[in-house]
């Protein structure tokens, strides 16, 4: 949907479920998803336009969902520098060639504190991102 | 390497720059003259120190790649005894203020922060957000660095905000833009750590560009810096060109030079292998903070001389660590920036209150 033709984050708002919020001006929309996996979708504005910059779907505290099954579907990740602020492992898979038009990223944001066994870690946030 | 080896490859490495003879005429003085005889002393006298203007000279001529290989340690890893003076020429070069650590661009910012102040308690949190954004993103504008995305978003406690670089994005804490109001110093400190934030998007963009000079790729500066695939697009569209001797004939360098010295630093600082230090750096100074907070838990509870000494080499771990982390070089800069913008901020108040 991101990598797509454009939308505005209006629509990809619609098409992920209910607007609960609208923060206005460059902020986010947060939204209730229609997929009952998710708690919340947060849709994020390019700086000074109406277009995504990337979409963070949180998981559920019930969904399961591991490192490794996304790397079956998805293909080998990278493991994201720690930020200072940041006590979970975040991985990042590619979906396309990165300097193409329409590529895209998923970071997947696992359990705080999981670092023994990135492949085995839960996930508990996703962020949907097109590269270019 | 030997000393014969390593004379071999610094003639090797460092071309002769062929003078026409009005250009000729500069090499008698001027950053030519200056550039010659550091060339000379180079390719002669490789263990004879050079002065951190010489290697600015260098720089400002050759170019810094063949600086960089000249005076880096041999193959075998044999210091040449240069390491101090690069360091003081990096120190040179560093007092120039680049990008948005120039004064007007700090003040710029600090004077919109106070009006940001001024309104706060009419302004909603996202109203507060948006204005903060938009002050960052401007001066980030200043230095042509793509706009950063605006999110409010949980940060640890006291932390006024947060940069991502892989999302390019500038996190406002929560806590604090919700806050109804807001002190003076709290809002000094606020715009301080925005302003250290927005630093950091720049020695991204900043050392990104420097490897797009250098002819490195889109894909190849995205998976370094880990950023998103437009952003290197965008350094790739503005790229760091290194200067040559042209560049340096016809204009003052001064800037580029300084701007193509920290982004050489921060470069080896954001590299994988550098943020692989960090990430170890950060996790021990967690597991220090938390330890220390037990120590000290241990010793609220039972005050005894032995809980007492544990909590205090505790605490001096914790301290060790942080300092660990400031002294990255990137930190050191943006801490230096962002203390620029608080103080900015408290002395464009104080003019405020003078002209009232």
């Amino acid at each position: 949907m991101l990598a797509g033709p454009p939308l505005t984050v209006q629509e990809v708002a619609s098409k992920l479920g209910t607007l609960i919020e609208d923060q206005g001006g460059n902020l986010p929309l947060i939204v209730r998803p229609r997929d009952a996996r998710f708690t919340q979708a947060m849709v994020t504005r390019q700086y000074g336009t109406q277009r995504p910059a990337y979409v963070v779907l949180t998981l559920t505290e019930t969904t399961e969902l591991r490192a490794r099954a996304l790397r079956a579907n998805f293909g080998e990740y990278t493991l994201l520098p720690r930020r200072w602020e940041e006590k979970a492992p975040r991985i990042k898979f590619f979906l396309g060639e990165p300097a193409q038009t329409g590529s895209t990223s998923i970071i997947a944001r696992l359990m705080p504190g999981e670092w023994e066994d990135i492949d085995g870690g839960r996930v508990s946030e996703l962020t949907l991102q097109p590269e270019f | 390497m030997n000393q014969k080896s390593q004379d071999g490859a610094a003639k090797q490495d460092v071309p002769k720059p062929e003078l026409t003879p009005p250009v000729q005429d500069l090499t008698t003085e001027g950053p030519l003259a200056q550039s010659a005889a550091a060339l000379r002393r180079v390719s002669s006298a490789p263990a004879e120190p050079l002065s951190p203007g010489e290697v600015i000279a260098l720089q400002r001529t050759v170019g810094n790649q063949v600086v960089q290989r000249t005076l880096a340690p041999g193959r075998d890893g044999v210091q040449r005894g240069t390491a101090p003076v690069t360091a003081r020429a990096d120190a040179a070069v560093q007092r120039t203020d680049t990008g948005i650590a120039k004064g007007e661009t700090v003040k710029e910012f600090a004077e919109g922060a106070r009006g940001v102040q001024s309104e706060w308690e009419k302004l909603s949190a996202s109203e507060r957000a948006n204005k903060l954004g938009a002050l960052a993103n401007r001066a980030l504008a200043t230095v042509k660095v793509p706009p950063v995305t605006i999110t409010i978003g949980e940060l640890p406690a006291g932390a006024g905000g947060s940069f991502s670089c892989d999302t390019w994005t500038l996190t406002i804490s929560q806590t604090i833009i919700s806050k109804d109001s807001a002190t003076e110093s709290e809002l000094a400190k606020v715009s301080g750590t925005f302003y250290h934030e927005a630093r950091h998007a720049e020695q991204y963009f900043r050392v990104a560009r420097w490897m797009a000079g250098v002819g490195r790729s889109v894909r190849a500066i995205a998976a370094h810096l880990v950023i998103p695939a437009r952003i290197a697009q965008a350094a790739r569209d503005d790229p760091l060109e290194p200067i040559g001797i042209l560049d340096s004939l016809l204009g003052d360098d001064n800037e580029r030079a300084a701007e193509i010295a920290e982004a050489r630093r921060w470069a080896v600082s954001l590299s994988p292998a550098g943020r692989q230090r960090y990430s170890k750096v950060i996790s021990e100074m967690e597991a220090a903070e938390k330890a220390f907070n037990e120590a000290l838990d241990a010793y609220q509870a039972s005050q005894t001389e032995e809980n007492r000494e544990k909590a205090q080499k505790a605490r001096d771990k914790y301290k060790e660590k942080y300092r660990a982390y400031r002294r990255f070089v990137e930190e050191k800069d943006a801490f230096k920036v962002g203390g620029e913008a608080k103080q900015a901020f408290t002395g464009a108040g104080s003019q405020g209150a003078g002209s009232d």
